[in-house]
């Protein structure tokens, strides 16, 4: 292919122009087939890629500044159990990792490579691998006060990860970090990191599916397990303090709801790979997900918001970014209109065919 | 179009039969192997493992081979490949290697997941005495809030657990149970204006059958500990 195409570059150019206007030719086609014959963010290009860079980053910052982890400084260190990484630090790190000197300069640095990866200044992808390690640190602390290894976080910190090993800085950065134009590439090096990200965040739901239906099996998907669960929480000291698990006192009937919606939810756990191939499947899913979301906030007092975050990669959210850029490449063609028009004319160039 | 390779370079008829042959010969070792540790351990958790096991396997063929997903995986970068591989690859050995806290943040993701053996549960409540005399319930999920969710009850669990294993729960026993607890309360009096002095541990029990409301919980006065009190002097040197 290189040798047909002649320079990389050139050939690249070539590839992604024309997948830009296939595109738009079969879109409407596809569209009255009512086969979405490509897969999720397919037609992904730079700007959608460092669309999602700056919302995943973006969130990360929010969620930063909101966490009060600084107050890990006034608990005991006793009371640590090291996760992760810190395993393999010495245990004379800890009390200064978890002192207020330390857990605040954590802090600040990692808001200032949040702040510096969104904005995409001059060495944002060091910027950006910078806080995904402080981040890591930082959940890995907050770990080590908890009972458990809660999962809340980790897929938004997956898709950061895959997101500071990809070319996310070819767009919408204020100084790119190469200090030249960003090189053209194939269409795929975008789509690849976003569909790896889909990848990632459905096979967490995939494992879960899978999980609680060859360790619990069809007894528990069809026990009251989920009716104690909700009524545990009402009495569990939790964050949020939601009591609409006593409501199945009241209305013996949410119970069947409760125990269709658990066998619903775990279809739609164990197909969520689906969601890179079909855009109803896509649709129901995200429905499906978002309602078991709220449901687990409402009955059970545990709110995934890193998660309902996320959710947006599982929207095609690159039309918009193409829509931008086929008006680009309209007005590019109407300013060019009178050079071309010279060329034709016969004037003289130099330069040759570029 | 393509420079063909040197005659040298082609592997020779032998060379490809013997690649063949290796491949062959590892899956069907491998799949002895498996079938001679699920006739040798004939656990229902190998079983179940492998049952798992076999349905990553099945979704990654799946995916890998899928027609759509073809051409984006030979068109990607190399490193993007490599990258790929990498993190599905640690995400599949955290799930498969059970919840080990060495490997985070590859972990295995099991929620609610076993069935609820027992309509009957036991859980932590606490009470916090304050300076006017006056008593309420206190949650130290709303103290500290970064570690919220369930974070806090499930510890609290284990540190009551592990402060029963040692007998050091009575106040000033010195267990992490207390320094925990106090601390959190030291932290919720640095911005309440009626601080709390004291703070009461319950056992309390439930079952679900005996209906909504406090009634229908037991509750069992565990210990009393004074907040006061430093339990922690290392804590109270941490700049």
């Amino acid at each position: 292919m290189n040798a047909a195409c002649g320079k990389q570059g050139t050939c690249a150019l070539e590839e992604t122009s024309s997948a830009g206007r296939e595109s738009t030719l079969t879109e409407s086609s596809r569209r009255l087939a009512g086969s979405p014959a490509q897969l999720l963010h397919g037609q992904a290009n730079a700007r959608s890629l460092a669309a999602f860079r700056i919302w995943v980053f973006g969130c990360w910052l929010v969620l930063t500044l909101f966490c009060p982890f600084t107050q890990l400084s006034r608990l005991p260190v006793e009371a640590f159990q090291p996760t992760g990484v810190l395993h393999n630090l010495p245990t004379a790190v800890w009390p200064w990792l978890l002192s207020t000197a330390g857990l605040w300069t954590i802090k600040l640095l990692l808001v200032a490579t949040l702040l510096w990866s969104i904005l995409g200044g001059a060495k944002a992808r060091a910027a950006m691998i910078a806080s995904v390690g402080l981040l890591l640190l930082v959940q890995s602390l907050l770990r080590g006060f908890s009972g458990h290894i809660n999962h809340g976080e980790l897929p938004l910190w997956f898709a950061a990860l895959v997101l500071a090993c990809s070319p996310s800085l070819d767009a919408f950065a204020w100084r790119p970090d190469h200090r030249r134009r960003a090189p053209a590439r194939p269409r795929v090096h975008y789509a690849a990191p976003l569909q790896l990200i889909v990848v990632l965040f459905s096979l967490t739901y995939l494992f879960v599916g899978v999980v609680r239906l060859i360790d619990g099996g069809l007894p528990l998907l069809f026990s009251d397990s989920l009716q104690i669960w909700s009524i545990q929480a009402a009495y569990l000291p939790r964050y949020y303090t939601n009591d609409f698990g006593l409501l199945l006192y009241g209305w013996p009937q949410l119970g069947y709801l409760l125990t269709a919606g658990f066998i619903v939810v775990t279809i739609f756990e164990i197909l969520s790979p689906l969601v890179l191939f079909s855009r109803r499947f896509r649709y129901a899913w995200l429905a499906v997900i978002i309602g078991f979301h709220v449901g687990t906030l409402l009955l059970m007092n545990i709110f995934f918001v890193h998660n309902l975050v996320l959710l947006v990669v599982m929207i095609d959210f690159d039309r918009w970014f193409n829509v931008a850029d086929h008006s680009a490449k309209r007005t590019i063609c109407m300013n060019r209109q009178p050079v071309e028009a010279i060329f034709e004319a016969g004037m003289p160039t130099s330069a040759g065919p570029r | 179009m393509f420079a063909q390779p040197l005659r040298s370079e082609r592997p020779q008829p032998i060379a490809r039969a013997g690649i063949w042959c290796a491949e062959n010969v590892a899956a069907f070792w491998a799949a002895i192997v498996v079938a001679a540790m699920v006739i040798r351990f004939p656990h229902f958790e190998v079983l179940k493992f492998f049952a798992e096991s076999a349905a990553y396997l099945l979704v990654l063929l799946w995916l890998s081979q899928s027609a759509l997903m073809r051409p984006t995986i030979e068109k990607a970068m190399r490193w993007q490949r490599r990258t790929a591989a990498l993190l599905i690859g640690l995400l599949i050995l955290g799930q498969l290697a059970g919840q080990q806290w060495g490997l985070f943040p590859f972990v295995r993701w099991d929620m609610y997941t076993r069935q609820e053996g027992s309509a009957q549960f036991g859980y932590l409540a606490y009470e916090a005495h304050h300076a006017g005399g006056r008593r309420g319930s206190f949650n130290p999920a709303h103290v500290a809030a970064s570690l919220n969710e369930n974070r806090l009850v499930t510890k609290f669990q284990s540190l009551h657990l592990e402060g029963l294993h040692y007998g050091t729960l009575s106040p000033g026993g010195g267990s992490r149970f207390e320094q925990m607890l106090v601390a959190l309360c030291r932290l919720k009096n640095e911005s309440a204006t009626d601080p709390i002095t004291a703070v009461s541990v319950y056992e309390c029990g439930f079952h679900i059958h005996r209906g909504p409301g406090d009634a229908g919980v037991r509750r069992k006065l565990l210990a009393t500990y004074p907040v006061n009190r430093s339990t922690d002097a290392a804590q109270e040197a941490r700049p």
